[in-house]
C-alpha cells in the first residue's frame, strides 16, 4: 500500500545524493530506510571465530597493551591450556598437553583477517618475533581450541589463531612507539590509519627491532674447549615488518612484509660452539585481495585471492666448513565462499579453495669448498571443498554441521566432519557438545629434506585427531563468569621425529599406535571493585601413548591475569603462568611459575605516555625442552627483564 | 590443471569486477549501522527509574563504530542528550550506561552485559548470528547487501523494557 511512495522517496534520495551516500545524508535517514541502503564494508570478510561453536578466548589489544604482550604466543597464553616453548630460534606453541620439542609448530594453524599465514614449506605458525605479524597491528587475537580442518583444512589440529587487524577506521590517527630494554632491545614503530571522504579506508605500519642479547651459558659444553660453556654475543635478533592494508567498499587489500635475523647461540644441528656466524633468517612476503558481493537479499558471495613468498636461510659454522640452508617458497591461493540465508533457521556456507605451490624448493650446501648436499625442487598443490550449516533446532539449541574434503597433490583424500550442539538451559548457562575431526599432511621439509644429520622420507602419510569436547559457561552474575570443560582427543599416525637406529640419522616417521589424552580445564572471570579484573584459568591432562612419555606435557597449566587502575592515568597488568614438570627427551625439566608487571600511562598527553614491563618478575630460572637437534636436553628461558617505552598518538 | 585452474579463478574474479561494477549506489557500512542504532533506540521505551542525565549508549572498546556514533552525538534522544560513550567492559561502567553495543567477536563482554540487564533496564545489542543466544536483546547482522536486525522480545521484557510496534514491524525476527 505505502510500497510506491517508499520506492519514489528512495529513488528521489538515490538521484540526489549521486553516487553515494555521505554521512549527512545516511544519518538523516528513518530506520525503514536505512534497511534499504546498500551497504558495502569490510566486516562481512571478518566472520569473527569467536562465534563458532567453541570455547573461544579473545584477546583484545586492550589486554595486549595491559599485560604488555610482546608477540602473538605471549598473548595466546592468555587462552586456556595454551602454553609457549622456545629455544632461541622459534616459539612454539603447546596446547592442553601437546608440544612437542623441536616441532615447527605445524599442529595450529594461524590466520590473518581470516587468510592462511602458515608458510607452505615448513608449515609453521609463526609467533615469535619471527611471526609477519607484528603484535600492535593486531585488533583483536581470536583462539579457537579444537579441530577446524571442516573448514580450513590441513593443520588446524589443535586450534587456529585469528588475528584481526586493525582498520583505518578504528585508528583514526597516528600513533609512534619507542622502547628500550634488557639485553640491549630497542623497537621503534609507527602505525596509522584513517577513512579518506571518498570512503577509502587505510592502515600503514612499519616496525623495526633489535637487541643485541646477553651471553649465555650452557652446562653441556662447559669445558675450555668450547669457552666453558659462554656463547659470547650470540644472542642477536634483528626484524623489520611493514603492513599496508586498504578497504574500498566490497574491496579489501593487504601487503605485508617480514625480515627477521636470529643468531643462534645453542649450536644446534652439530654445529660449532661459541663461532659467529649462526644464524636463521625468515623473510616473508603476502598479498592478499578480497571481494564481497551480495548477489540477492539472501546470497552473498566473496572471493579470496592470496599470493605469498617465504625465504628461510641459515648458516651452520661447523669445525670444517660452513654450511648453508636456503629454502624458497611461491604460493597462491584462491577461495570461493557463498553464503545463503534464505532458509529460516539455518545460514549455509559453501566454499571451494584452490592451493597452489609453484615452488618449494631446500637446498643444503658447504659454503666452501662448494659442497651440494641437497637440492630438491618440488611443486605442490591442492583443494578443498566445504559445506557448513548453523541450524537453530528449537528456540535454546542450535546445532552447528560441517564437513570439508581435501585433496592433495601424492597425498589421501581428507574428509573433516565438525559437529557442534549448544544447549542453553537458563540465560545465564550454555552447554555445548563438541566433537570434530581434523589433520596434518606431511610437509615438504619432513618429507624431502636431507642433511645435516637428517634423511628423507617421502612415504610420510597424514596424521588426524579427533577431538570430543563438553564445555559448560555459567555468567551468573555481571561480575562473575565461570567455564568448565571436558575434553578428550585422539591421534593416529603422528608425524615425529626420531633416530634411525640403522644410521643414526633423524627422520620422520609416522608413529604406530595412537596418542591418547584426557584433560579438564576452568575458566574463572571476577570483575572487582575499583575496575579491577581478575580471570584465572587452568588444565589438567594426562596423554598415553605408546612406548615412552610424552615430552613438553605439562600435566597442569594455569594462568592469573589481574588489570585495573592503580591510580588516575595509569593501568597495571600482572600476569602469572605456571607449569607443571615437563618430561623432556632425556629426562625432564621442573615445573616454575613466572610472572610479568606491565605499569602504563593512559594516552591523551600531548606529551605522550610512558610504560615500564618487568618480565619474568621474580628472575626465575626454568627451562624448556629442546628438540632432537639439540645436544642439550633443556633450554634455559631468560631471566628477569626490563622495558621501558614512550608512545605519543597524533590525530 | 595447474593453468585451468588458473583461468578459471581469473574469469571468476573478472566476472566478480564486473558485477562490482553494475552495482547500486553503496553507502558505507559502519555509518549505516551506527545511524540503525541510533535509530533503533528511538523505538525503545526505558522506565521512569532509569539515571539522570545523558542518554549513553556505551561501547565495548571504541573503534570505528564509536568514531562513526560521533556523528550522532548531542542529538535529541527520549527527552535526553545522545552520547557514545566507549568502555573497557568493566561491571561498573555499565551501570551508568542505557544501552550497551557489543560488536561481533565479544562474546565473553555480550554475556557479561546481558547478566547486568538482568538486575536494571539496560538495552544489550549485539551483532551476528547467534548474540541473542548469549544476551542480545537486539542483534544486528547483514543479510544481503543489507543491514537487518532480531529482537528478543523476552529478553527485553525482563530487563523491563518496552519495544514500540514498529521496531517489532521492521525486525527480521522476534522470537519471544
Amino acid at each position: 500500500m505505502f510500497g510506491i511512495p517508499r520506492l519514489l522517496g528512495g529513488l528521489v534520495l538515490v538521484l540526489a545524493v549521486g553516487s553515494a551516500w555521505s554521512a549527512e545524508d545516511v544519518s538523516r535517514l528513518s530506520l525503514e530506510d536505512l534497511l534499504k541502503v546498500d551497504v558495502a564494508g569490510a566486516s562481512g570478510y571478518e566472520q569473527p571465530l569467536s562465534e563458532t561453536p567453541s570455547t573461544a578466548t579473545v584477546i583484545t589489544a586492550d589486554d595486549a597493551r595491559r599485560f604488555g604482550f610482546r608477540d602473538i604466543g605471549e598473548a595466546l597464553q592468555m587462552a586456556r591450556g595454551v602454553y609457549i616453548s622456545r629455544d632461541r630460534t622459534y616459539s612454539s606453541l603447546g596446547v592442553r598437553g601437546f608440544g612437542r620439542p623441536g616441532d615447527y609448530n605445524s599442529r595450529v594453524l594461524l590466520l590473518q583477517d581470516g587468510g592462511r599465514a602458515n608458510d607452505p614449506v615448513y608449515d609453521q605458525a609463526m609467533v615469535g618475533n619471527e611471526s609477519p605479524l607484528e603484535m600492535e597491528w593486531i585488533k583483536r587475537l581470536e583462539f579457537v581450541p579444537g579441530p577446524s580442518s571442516a573448514l580450513y583444512g590441513g593443520n588446524a589440529l589443535f586450534g587456529i589463531a585469528n588475528a584481526v587487524l586493525w582498520s583505518g577506521g578504528d585508528l583514526n590517527g597516528t600513533r609512534v612507539s619507542l622502547e628500550a630494554g634488557s639485553g640491549r632491545m630497542a623497537r621503534a614503530s609507527i602505525l596509522g590509519g584513517r577513512v579518506e571522504s571518498n570512503g577509502l579506508d587505510w592502515v600503514g605500519g612499519l616496525s623495526v627491532y633489535q637487541r643485541r642479547g646477553d651471553d649465555l651459558y650452557f652446562r653441556e659444553f662447559d669445558v675450555p674447549a668450547t669457552s666453558n660453556g659462554i656463547a659470547h654475543h650470540l644472542d642477536g635478533e634483528r626484524y623489520v615488518k611493514g603492513l599496508l592494508k586498504a578497504s574500498w567498499e566490497n574491496w579489501r587489500g593487504s601487503v605485508s612484509f617480514s625480515t627477521r635475523v636470529k643468531n643462534v647461540p645453542t649450536a644446534y644441528f652439530g654445529t660449532a660452539f661459541d663461532v659467529p656466524g649462526n644464524f636463521a633468517r625468515d623473510q616473508s612476503f603476502h598479498v592478499d585481495i578480497a571481494h564481497r558481493q551480495s548477489l540477492s537479499a539472501t546470497w552473498d558471495q566473496q572471493l579470496r585471492l592470496h599470493v605469498g613468498h617465504y625465504a628461510y636461510d641459515a648458516e651452520y659454522p661447523g669445525t670444517a666448513a660452513v654450511n648453508r640452508d636456503e629454502t624458497r617458497a611461491d604460493w597462491w591461493s584462491a577461495e570461493y565462499q557463498l553464503r545463503y540465508s534464505g532458509w529460516r533457521d539455518h545460514a549455509w556456507l559453501f566454499g571451494a579453495e584452490v592451493r597452489r605451490q609453484p615452488r618449494l624448493e631446500q637446498r643444503n650446501f658447504d659454503i666452501s669448498p662448494r659442497s651440494d648436499i641437497l637440492d630438491d625442487k618440488r611443486k605442490g598443490g591442492g583443494m578443498g571443498v566445504f559445506v557448513q550449516d548453523e541450524w537453530r533446532l528449537a528456540p535454546r539449541w542450535l546445532a552447528n554441521l560441517g564437513v570439508r574434503v581435501d585433496s592433495q597433490l601424492s597425498q589421501p583424500t581428507m574428509t573433516s566432519p565438525r559437529g557442534a550442539l549448544i544447549y542453553r538451559p537458563t540465560e545465564a548457562t550454555t552447554l555445548k557438545l563438541l566433537y570434530g575431526k581434523a589433520f596434518r599432511p606431511p610437509n615438504a621439509y619432513e618429507r624431502f629434506y636431507g642433511g645435516g644429520g637428517q634423511k628423507a622420507n617421502p612415504n610420510l602419510k597424514p596424521e588426524r585427531i579427533s577431538t570430543r569436547e563438553l564445555a559448560l559457561d555459567v555468567t551468573p552474575s555481571s561480575s562473575l563468569r565461570f567455564g568448565l570443560g571436558r575434553y578428550s582427543y585422539t591421534l593416529h599416525d603422528l608425524i615425529d621425529q626420531e633416530i634411525d637406529p640403522a644410521d643414526g640419522l633423524m627422520v620422520f616417521r609416522n608413529q604406530t599406535g595412537k596418542v591418547e589424552a584426557r584433560g579438564w580445564e576452568a575458566e574463572v572471570e571476577v570483575m572487582l571493585a575499583g575496575g579491577w579484573r581478575l580471570r584465572a584459568n587452568s588444565n589438567w591432562q594426562h596423554i598415553s601413548q605408546p612406548g615412552s612419555e610424552p615430552s613438553n606435557s605439562p600435566r597442569r597449566v594455569s594462568k592469573f591475569y589481574l588489570d585495573g587502575s592503580p591510580a588516575a592515568g595509569w593501568t597495571l597488568g600482572l600476569s602469572v603462568q605456571g607449569l607443571s614438570s615437563r618430561r623432556t627427551l632425556v629426562a625432564s625439566v621442573p615445573g616454575y611459575v613466572t610472572g610479568n608487571l606491565v605499569l602504563r600511562q593512559i594516552e591523551n598527553s600531548r606529551f605522550g605516555a610512558w610504560n615500564v614491563g618487568i618480565y619474568n618478575l621474580a628472575g626465575k630460572r626454568y627451562w624448556d625442552p629442546a628438540g632432537q637437534e639439540h645436544v642439550q636436553d633443556a633450554l634455559q628461558s631468560d631471566g628477569r627483564q626490563v622495558r621501558v617505552g614512550w608512545e605519543i598518538g597524533f590525530r | 590443471m595447474s593453468r585451468f585452474s588458473r583461468w578459471v579463478v581469473a574469469a571468476l574474479f573478472l566476472l566478480s569486477i564486473h558485477c562490482a561494477e553494475a552495482a547500486q549506489d553503496v553507502a558505507d557500512e559502519v555509518r549505516v549501522k551506527a545511524a540503525v542504532i541510533y535509530n533503533l533506540l528511538l523505538f525503545v521505551d526505558w522506565p521512569g527509574d532509569v539515571p539522570t542525565g545523558d542518554f549513553r549508549l556505551c561501547l565495548i572498546e571504541g573503534g570505528a563504530l564509536a568514531v562513526a556514533l560521533q556523528d550522532f552525538a548531542g542529538k535529541p534522544i527520549h527527552g535526553r542528550r545522545f552520547v557514545p560513550h566507549p568502555i573497557g567492559g568493566g561491571a561498573d561502567e555499565l551501570q551508568s550506561c542505557f544501552a550497551v553495543m557489543v560488536e561481533a567477536g565479544n562474546p565473553v563482554a555480550l554475556a557479561r552485559a546481558g547478566a547486568t540487564a538482568r538486575n536494571r533496564p539496560l538495552l544489550v545489542i549485539g551483532e551476528g548470528t547467534g548474540a541473542t543466544d548469549r544476551g542480545a536483546m537486539v542483534s544486528l547482522a547483514a543479510q544481503g547487501s543489507r543491514m537487518v536486525f532480531d529482537v528478543d522480545l523476552g529478553a527485553l521484557r525482563r530487563a523491563h523494557l518496552g519495544a514500540s510496534s514498529k521496531l517489532l514491524r521492521l525486525a527480521r525476527r522476534v522470537v519471544e
